[in-house]
């Protein structure tokens, strides 16, 4: 991490719109580094998850010294977008390796020892869900980011956009049985 | 939905979301009153609440593994685990230790990994539990026990073998040559036993091989065995591909159906290693093309050839040599891509190494053998370009599809699952094939044909009584023989092979023609296939062989010509066959026979053509057939009649070419037509009109020459228009001329060797206008020239018949060359004797070649002393002037389009 960024960061809390946005690449830049370590690891049991890697990049940020930056919000809630961004062009890039080359994926799925992921989420669509949701209520869509993308917890969320946790609960269940309508609309 | 009804929605269902099933139908049906859609939404929303926690997991890109820090002194069954030993394919294996007994036993667990408990994994994980508990011998890890853990994930304990992997082992200990054997054969003995108990262990690789301390080697891991009762073992256990590439077997990386040979594969590449130290195929920095083509058509390196870097360190307690002969046979068998070739059992694969240590014979040498000649005549080189390789990718596909469209519903699904072995095929080999291309073209196409070649075995073998089926698969077969033998400016091609695959089709349609004697497409395939045959046979040499399928397809043809006597295409098939099987007829000496089957097939294609109607290609054979009959009329020693002939082929031809001028493909037929007519003419003493003839050959060659330089084929005929007119300016007594000619063809046809060494033909060419610019500087009374001439000539011919004895041309040329030595002065008695018996030999091959008689009995009397020099040369240049070249016309034909 450079020391451009804690600067920028200390900075934050005087002009906070414009320096979140001067810092915004760079935490963007971080985290897709870290992100792309992560992911580069082939071998199975290298895993990328969001909350450490979100936590990461905020320690190593304060690492740095005494981060004066207090709006921790605004930091978390633009690293989950950012989160929800690698992990869709993970997911799209995969998609696209599986699309070029058949035999590719057989041996990158077998050789993984089928990893499976028909239990999770396909976050190409979840990403398209939520920008419908989006429409209808920016607030939920935002909490789903930084839960789903940042796994962020209800506590978290609710210190970051001041909000009662039984708040952040309600919108998060209807959200999420919304989204869970919306990709799988037979049931 | 609107922002303004999701708010509504969500009054109601966030308070229902909380409540019991019960209360919550009233309390929403309540809230809704009226509105029935708004109560169908909400309950469908709260429907979903069980599959919404699939939110409540974060969307990771990979599977998280325990580790045994997480997992360190917690317990599961009766075993603390103490830590972790590995992670293999579904599970993490870690040490533990018994934690209620009273004595400490250390033993293996094994636990499936979290997110990795999909169906098809538990019960390749409790097959591998029930598989192991059947297992009991020395050399097999035991089981202990098993359970299920808290969370529902199932578990297992084995003995826990404390020691190294076999190759470390081995490395460690500096083990000799025969204790390794030893050592291996002890691991060959648990896996006979396993396979006599009906299991395949699938993965054998040195990381599942442990030798304990007291030496004793456990075999691990039978985590993807398959039992071979197929009752109990569900589909989706064999479905997933689990294996390490570097000891995997050829049809294991295909994906196929698996035999206990998989395991006599892997068996041979872990001795391989044991033996050499290092692998016998090097897999890091591969990509999965490249893994394919290797594992599947690369032939392993000898273990005693294998001088990989660092392999002959101290670690080594015998030198590599030691492997050659027995061991290297051995090994290589137990390596071989088919399975088939391998050992028929892992006992026969132990009992061979043990022949080998009391000095025995043992089986894997012959085998070997064998197999080195079958995978040298299969690689053949071969220039090939792509679109013979897009072609053959082709034929795969499509069969494949038309295969579908003829299969009944009910075979539907099994023909579904091979046109995706067809295709996924295809697809990788375009994938492997593009990569390949530009290094070696050479052995992508025999990738692609290899590989083509198994699916269709594959396909034939489904094929069942579908006799539209069997068509397509025999035009698929077909197909790949021509494509195999297709040559590229080579003279060479894979003509085993192509017999090999023709036969196939030949077969199918044998079969196809008896059981359906009135269809006319039977009979049309079944004779192109004959005729195929016939043509391979004879570039094989086996001439009576190509005969009797020469014949057969004429008398099928006169079959198909009786069941359609009006049909035009049995019509010029039935030609073909006639004018194909004269040319049989005439190589093997009989030329009378030969006229009569070329006058047949003139016949034919005169009362096609008749109408006026008929196409270029159509006409231009008419013109083929008269050529072959004139050039039999000429051996003959009837010239005139072989005159109106050639003089009638060239009409056509210029008619031909006058409907599109700037066609090559009519020019070259012009040029080549124009050449017989000056050939004839020059026979007949009518050197002229043979130069004029001669001059527009060679005019049109040129043209053609420098529309495409790079164009080998047309090089070689502006080669043979030189030729001509040096030979006819010779005969004339213009010699400055001749010599000029043969000098501009000797250095074309240098170019065109030098292009491509393969071409014996061209090679032929320029040995025989060397001598007879010989002949001509010989002539001028340039003796020692001419001598000079005479020696390269005899060298080059010595060269070509070194790489094909059978050649007729070739011994006649050494002939010819050793008289002409022996005339000028150069030569010895032994030359000229070897001359009279070469001479004597082709005489009695082809006893109506008269000019061969009269080339014998210059010869002799050559050796009689009865000539006198300059007699001698005068008269053995006027009857050179007909005989030799005769045959490098006839090749010509067989390259001119008939087809």
């Amino acid at each position: 991490m450079s020391t451009a960024i804690t600067k920028l960061l200390n900075e934050s809390r005087t002009d906070e719109e414009s320096a979140l946005d001067e810092v915004l690449p760079l935490v963007y830049a971080e985290m897709r580094r870290l992100a792309g370590a992560y992911l580069s690891r082939e071998r199975v049991g290298h895993t990328l998850q969001p909350t450490a890697l979100v936590h990461e990049v905020y320690l190593k940020l304060a690492g740095q010294g005494p981060v004066a930056w207090q709006n921790r919000a605004h930091f978390f809630g633009a690293a989950s977008t950012l989160m929800r961004e690698i992990l869709i062009d993970h997911a799209r890039s995969k998609k696209r390796k599986k699309r070029g080359s058949g035999m590719r994926t057989y041996i990158e799925i077998d050789a993984a020892i089928g990893v499976n992921d028909d239990n999770q989420l396909d976050v190409l669509a979840v990403d398209e869900a939520l920008n419908e949701l989006e429409r209808l209520d920016e607030r939920q869509a935002k909490i789903v980011e930084m839960k789903f993308f940042a796994g962020m917890t209800i506590e978290e969320i609710a210190e970051v956009l001041d909000i009662s946790p039984a708040t952040i609960k309600r919108d998060w269940t209807s959200a999420k049985l919304l989204l869970t309508r919306m990709l799988d609309p037979s049931s | 939905m609107t922002p303004e009804r999701w708010k509504q929605i969500r009054e109601i269902l966030e308070p229902a979301a909380e409540m019991p099933t019960g209360p919550r139908l009233s309390f929403v049906k309540q809230k809704c009153g009226q509105d029935v859609e708004l109560r169908t939404e909400i309950e469908g929303l709260l429907s979903a609440s069980e599959r919404a926690d699939a939110f409540e997991k974060q969307p990771i890109a990979a599977v998280t593994n325990d580790t045994a820090s997480s997992l360190l002194g917690e317990t599961i069954g009766n075993y603390r685990i103490t830590g972790e030993l590995g992670s293999g394919g579904m599970g993490s294996v870690f040490l533990a230790v018994r934690s209620d007994g009273s004595f400490e036993q250390k033993v293996a667990l094994k636990l499936i990994k979290r997110g990795m408990d999909s169906d098809a994994i538990l019960k390749r994980f409790s097959t591998e539990r029930q598989i192991l508990a059947s297992l009991d011998h020395p050399n097999i890890a035991h089981l202990i026990d098993g359970g299920t853990t808290s969370d529902g994930r199932p578990y297992f304990v084995m003995e826990y073998v404390s020691g190294k992997t076999i190759i470390d082992y081995i490395r460690d200990h500096s083990l000799g040559l025969s204790e390794r054997l030893d050592l291996f054969r002890e691991v060959c003995s648990a896996v006979a036993y396993a396979h006599q108990n009906l299991v395949i262990h699938r993965d054998l690789k040195p990381s599942n091989i442990l030798v304990n301390t007291a030496g004793v080697p456990k075999l691990l891991d039978f985590g993807i065995a398959k039992l071979l009762r197929s009752d109990t073992v569900a589909e989706t256990a064999t479905r997933h591909a689990v294996f390490t590439p570097e000891y995997a077997s050829p049809e294991q990386i295909r994906g196929e159906n698996l035999t206990t040979a998989t395991d006599i594969y892997s068996l041979g590449a872990i001795l391989y290693e044991a033996l050499t130290g290092v692998r016998p195929f090097a897999f890091e920095d591969k990509n999965l093309g490249q893994i394919v083509q290797t594992a599947t058509s690369a032939a392993a390196v000898r273990p005693s050839d294998n001088r990989t870097p660092g392999n002959e360190t101290e670690a080594h307690p015998f030198p590599l040599t030691h492997l050659r002969g027995d061991l290297d046979n051995i090994v290589l068998k137990a390596l071989s891509k088919e399975p088939e070739r391998r050992y028929s059992s892992v006992e026969q694969f132990a009992e061979d190494i043990r022949r080998h240590l009391r000095g025995l014979p043992v089986v894997a040498r012959q085998a070997t053998w064998r197999y080195r000649a079958h995978t040298f005549t299969r690689r053949n080189p071969v220039l090939v370009g792509a679109v013979a390789l897009v072609f053959l990718t082709l034929i795969a596909g499509i069969t494949a599809t038309t295969i579908l469209a003829h299969r009944a519903e009910a075979e539907r699904q099994k023909a579904e699952r091979r046109f995706n072995d067809v295709r996924a095929i295809t697809n990788s080999l375009i994938f492997e094939v593009n990569e390949k291309i530009d290094e070696s073209p050479i052995k992508a196409r025999e990738l692609l044909v290899t590989r083509t070649i198994e699916y269709l075995d594959k396909l034939a073998s489904e094929a069942g009584e579908d006799t539209g089926l069997q068509a397509e698969l025999a035009a698929a077969y077909e197909k790949i023989g021509d494509v195999q033998a297709f040559h590229y400016g080579s003279g060479i091609g894979d003509t085993a092979g192509s017999i090999e695959n023709h036969q196939k089709a030949l077969a199918m349609r044998a079969a196809l023609d008896l059981k359906e004697p009135e269809n006319l497409q039977h009979k049309l395939a079944f004779a192109s296939s004959l005729l195929k045959i016939a043509d391979l046979s004879t570039t094989a040499g086996r001439t009576s062989a190509a005969l009797e399928k020469y014949e057969l397809a004429v008398a099928t043809m006169e079959g198909a010509k009786a069941l359609a006597p009006a049909d035009t295409q049995v019509k010029r098939e039935l030609a073909k066959a006639y004018a194909k099987f004269g040319q049989g007829i005439l190589r093997s000496g009989s030329i009378s026979k030969a006229l009569a089957n070329y006058e047949k097939a003139v016949d034919l294609m005169v009362g096609l053509t008749a109408s006026g109607t008929a196409d270029a290609r159509l006409l231009h054979s008419v013109s083929v057939y008269k050529s072959y009959a004139g050039y039999a009329k000429l051996e003959m020693g009837s010239v005139d009649d072989a005159l109106i002939d050639f003089n009638e082929s060239l009409q056509i031809d210029k008619q031909i070419w006058e409907t599109d001028r700037e066609s090559r493909e009519h020019m070259r037929n012009l040029a080549s037509a124009e050449q017989w007519v000056g050939y004839a003419l020059r026979s007949s003493q009518r050197f002229d009109e043979s130069r004029e003839h001669l001059l527009q050959s060679m005019n049109l060659q040129q043209r053609l020459h420098e529309l495409d330089r790079s164009n080998v084929g047309d090089m070689n005929s502006l080669a043979d228009a030189h030729l001509e007119l040096g030979w006819t300016a010779s005969e004339a007594g213009k010699t400055q001329i001749a010599v000029e000619h043969f000098e501009t063809a000797i250095s074309l046809y240098g170019k065109v060797a030098e292009n491509d060494p393969n071409n014996l033909s061209s090679r032929r060419q320029l040995s025989f206008t060397r001598r007879h610019l010989g002949d001509a500087l010989a002539k001028r009374g340039e003796r020692d020239s001419a001598v000079q001439r005479f020696t390269a000539a005899l060298r080059e011919t010595d060269e070509l018949i070194q790489r094909d004895q059978q050649n007729t041309e070739f011994r006649y040329d050494k002939a010819i060359c050793l008289s002409r030595l022996a005339e000028y002065g150069s030569g010895s008695p032994e030359g000229l004797n070897e001359a009279r018996s070469i001479l004597e030999g082709l005489v009695k091959e082809s006893p109506e070649r008269k000019r061969l008689s009269d080339d014998l009995l210059h010869i002799r009397r050559l050796l009689e002393g009865r000539v006198d020099r300059s007699t001698a040369r005068y008269q053995g240049l006027r009857r050179r002037s007909s005989s030799s070249r005769t045959s490098a016309k006839e090749r010509s034909f067989a390259l001119s389009n008939i087809m």
